[in-house]
Formats: structure tokens, sequence, C-alpha cells
């Protein structure tokens, strides 16, 4: 890595191709395992990756995958992005490749289980509500206030002259 | 006069495998490398100037009293990059302990029965080629591929993915290699999807002819064991309903359009060459269906010697379509119910000729 090219602690990944499905994520770096992180690190730098985007492909390898790879470059400027096939990459390269993929789908696998425990609650929750609310006992409905009575006060006599 | 005469075997090696020694070989390796290519543009375009027009030929049929016998190779990976890894079952050889190398071994011996039986064809480039497949390919890697000279596919990473090893994709890639050799199609924009969709309808014809159902008792899926346990689908591609063949959080929803109406314009996936090859997948769909029985007696004939006439690697779907309705004119006569309904299935999938 050149000295003045600053670590990266993210980045965007998107895979094509291939038998045409699309998987993207973003992979926080400084989240991999000690070993992966220093071969991101040290392979996945604008300086290896625009070299590995510029190589020359071949016309013909149906169904290879195409790598996108977006690291972010601070606020000011725009993130770079580097474009490459399997055959463009380097063995090394691929091999990382793979493993990312695998975190990418491993993290949402777990996002989508949590979500899917999330609603498992909420349904649950609710359900409890309605059955709770189901066999709740009848509860006598408070006095309606008289119209000009004030609180505490004792509701005013009528006078019923049919009763004298 | 000085004659050149290259090295055959520099000849025949194609582009991305000297790209592939230029970029993994040592250096003497990648000085060959340089050196052969730069013999083959010279070779290339000296043969261009010399070939007049509509120099190709269509791939030989079978013909004479021998049947071909096919010949098979599988080899293991090792999850590695470098292909083609370890010979693990050769033609002829007892099963591995390898479950995968053996099902490999076996359905690529159903495909290459599919093409000999309904088409004549021996092997993959029609001249009895060894059929040389690479399985665990990489580590938890999401694809099978044809590279040119080979097949190869991946373990899957367990969860989307389980296998690839499943008869329609192995008669997918396969029949990469047979457009290859059928005077090809470049792997981009219309053309490639084409490249696409013939893999496609015959991935899913070696399925049908396999187990001998007809077009109406078929489900025409693509890749309907491939899935891994998280994914939500029933198959990769629908032939018979493009765009509705999975739908998932992780994966989206399938992308592919069963109409010119809905084409995607895009420059990824080669130019959504996995996605616009949805609008010729479902006009051959609708085709065989029309013409009724086995696809390949009939819808799969006319695709087949369309394939073998074409000569236009660039050709669009307008180019395809035409050539599938005169090579029914051909196959069955003008006015025939074949090619009527040909074209009729073009049109309801918007392209009018």
């Amino acid at each position: 890595m050149k000295e003045n090219e600053k670590r990266p602690t993210q980045l965007f990944m998107r895979t094509t191709g291939g038998m045409g499905v699309t998987l993207e994520g973003s992979v926080d770096i400084e989240s991999l395992p000690d070993d992966l992180a220093r071969q991101v690190e040290a392979n996945l730098t604008p300086t290896k990756l625009s070299r590995v985007a510029r190589r020359k492909t071949a016309l013909y390898m149906p169904g290879q995958q195409e790598y996108e790879i977006t690291i972010p470059a601070g606020a000011q400027k725009s993130p770079k992005r580097y474009a490459f096939t399997d055959q463009q990459a380097d063995p090394e390269l691929l091999d990382i490749l793979d493993e990312l993929t695998s975190i990418i789908i491993q993290e949402k696998i777990r996002a989508r289980r949590a979500r899917q425990q999330q609603q498992e609650a909420m349904q649950a929750e609710t359900e409890q509500m309605a059955l709770e609310e189901e066999h709740a006992p009848l509860e006598t409905p408070p006095a309606m206030p008289i119209f000009g009575q004030k609180e505490n006060e004792e509701p005013p006599v009528v006078n019923d002259s049919t009763k004298s | 006069m000085m004659h050149e005469h290259p090295n055959p075997i520099h000849c025949i090696l194609p582009p991305h495998i000297l790209d592939s020694i230029k970029m993994r070989g040592d250096e003497k390796m990648k000085k060959m490398a340089e050196r052969t290519e730069k013999l083959a543009d010279k070779t290339r375009s000296q043969r261009e100037a010399a070939a007049p027009e509509k120099a190709f030929l269509g791939t030989p049929t079978i013909s004479g009293p021998t049947a071909p016998v096919v010949t098979r190779e599988v080899y293991n990976g090792g999850r590695r990059v470098g292909l083609p890894g370890k010979l693990v079952r050769a033609e002829g050889d007892p099963p591995s302990r390898d479950k995968t190398v053996n099902k490999v071994y076996d359905l690529t011996g159903k495909v290459f029965d599919f093409y000999l039986g309904a088409f004549k064809r021996n092997s993959i480039d029609g001249q009895g080629m060894t059929i040389i497949s690479t399985v665990h390919h990489r580590r938890k890697f999401n694809n099978a591929f044809w590279n040119g000279s080979q097949m190869v596919f991946g373990d899957g990473d367990g969860m989307l993915f389980k296998s690839f090893t499943d008869l329609s994709v192995i008669g997918h890639e396969l029949s990469h290699g047979v457009v290859q050799y059928s005077g090809g199609l470049m792997y981009k924009d219309q053309s490639g999807a084409l490249n696409e969709s013939f893999a496609d309808v015959f991935g899913v014809m070696t399925v049908q002819y396999a187990s001998k159902q007809t077009a109406s008792e078929a489900n025409w899926l693509v890749g309907e064991d491939i899935f891994g346990p998280e994914v939500e689908g029933e198959a990769l591609r629908s032939l018979k309903a493009p765009g509705l063949a999975y739908s998932d959080d992780i994966l989206g929803k399938d992308p592919q359009p069963f109409h010119m109406d809905l084409y995607v314009n895009t420059s990824s996936d080669y130019g959504g060459v996995h996605i616009n090859s949805g609008i010729p997948n479902h006009a051959f769909y609708l085709m065989a269906q029309y013409l009724g029985g086995y696809s390949w007696e009939k819808a799969g004939q006319i695709w087949y010697q369309a394939m073998q006439k074409l000569n236009n690697p660039m050709a669009t779907f307008a180019d395809w379509a035409d050539m599938t309705v005169q090579t029914a004119w051909d196959m069955f006569g003008q006015g025939s119910f074949e090619m009527m309904m040909t074209r009729r299935a073009w049109r309801l999938v918007g392209i009018h000729l």
C-alpha cells in the first residue's frame, strides 16, 4: 500500500454475472477475523484493484462473475469503484472475495433471522394481547357525570312530584 | 517465398487461456503466451483476409456405422482457483469415493446422450471432444461456468446454494460449449442473452429428454435443485414463467422479462445476459407448447439447426427469431404449422417478423 493511501475501514461489494444472481453488501473491515482483515488491507487497495480492473479480458467465458468493489474515500471525495471479472483477478484476490461473499451472505441471513424473530415476537405479543382481551372480565363502565355536576358532588335529587 | 508454420497448439488456444497464462503462469509461460498472442493475431488477420464471406460451416452430424462414444474426465479442484485440478475419474474408471465426482460423471453422460440422440451431435464440438469437468472449485463458490474449454462447478456456500451439479445446470454449461463450437455468440447484450437462452433451452431439454417428458408435462425450470435452505424460490429460472422463479429478500426477485416491452437496459451482467434471456426462453417455451409432444422433436430441432446456420456472433433477438422462422420454413415447408407457430411464439413475446 502506498504511504498516501489511507486504509479503508469499510467496503461495498457487488457480485453479478455467474448464474445470473446479484449479491451485494458492505463489509466492515475492522470486524473481520485478523488474518482476513490483513489480507483485505493488503490486496484490496485502490492501487491493486485499479491494476486488476485494467487487465485485458477475454471475449468468451460464459457465466464468469463480475465484481464491483466500492471503497469510501472520505467526506470530501467521491467513493472509488473498481469492476473486474474472475478472469482478471489473481487467485489470491479470488480467495479473499469468496471469503467476503460468504461473510456477506452469513450477515444477511443473520439479519433476516433477527427480523423474523422480531416479527414473531411482535406477532406473539399481539396474539397474547388479543387473548387477554378476550378473557378479561367485563367491567362496569364508570358512571357518566351529569351535565353541570361538579366533581365529588352528589347527583342532584330529582323532585318527582308523582311520588308524593 | 517464406511461409510461416504457426504451432497448431498456439492457434487452438483461445484468448482467455492466454490471458490466464499471462496472469497466473511463471515468467517463461507468460512470455510464451505473449508470443502466442501476437502470432495468433497475425494468423487471424491472414485467415480473415483469405476466407470468403459465409465461409462458416455448421457442425458435422454423425454418419457411418460406428456409434460415437462419450469421453469424460472429472477433476477435483481441491477448493482452489487453478484449473483443471487433479484427475479423479476418467472414462471407464470405476466410481470414485467422491459423490460429486460420480454425479457429474453420470450427468455429463446424460447430456452427451441427449445431444447424440436428439441431434446426432458427437459431443461439444461435434467431433467427439472430451468432456472435462472440475468439481470443488474455489471455496464456498456460488457458481458454475464454461471457461471456453471445460465446465467448472463450485460447491455453493450451503445456505443460498447447496450444489450446482443439477442436470439442467450441467446441460446449460455444456450447451455454452456447443454454442462456442457452432459459430459462437458474443457474450454481451442481446447476443449474450441469446447465448444464455440457448444454454437454458438445451439445459431444460436435457432434463426432459432424460425423463422422457412431453412439453406439457415438463416444469421448464433451470436449477430446480440448486437453492439452499435459506432461499425462497423453486428454481433459478423458469422458461414457462420468466420473472417468477424466485423471490427472496437476499437474492431479490427473479428479474427476467417475458416480453420485449419489459426489456431491461443495463450495463451490469454483461448487458443483462441472464435477464433478457427470459424473452427468447419464453418464445421457445410457447413454441414447444404449440407444437406439442417432445420438445426436442420439433421445437428443439428448429432451435438447434438455426444455431448451426446462424453465423452471426453479434446476432440480435430479431436476427435469431428470423433465423428460427427461416429454419422452420426449410425444415417443414413454407406456411407449415411449425413455421407459423414459430412466428407466432416470437410475436407473443413482442418480436414481430
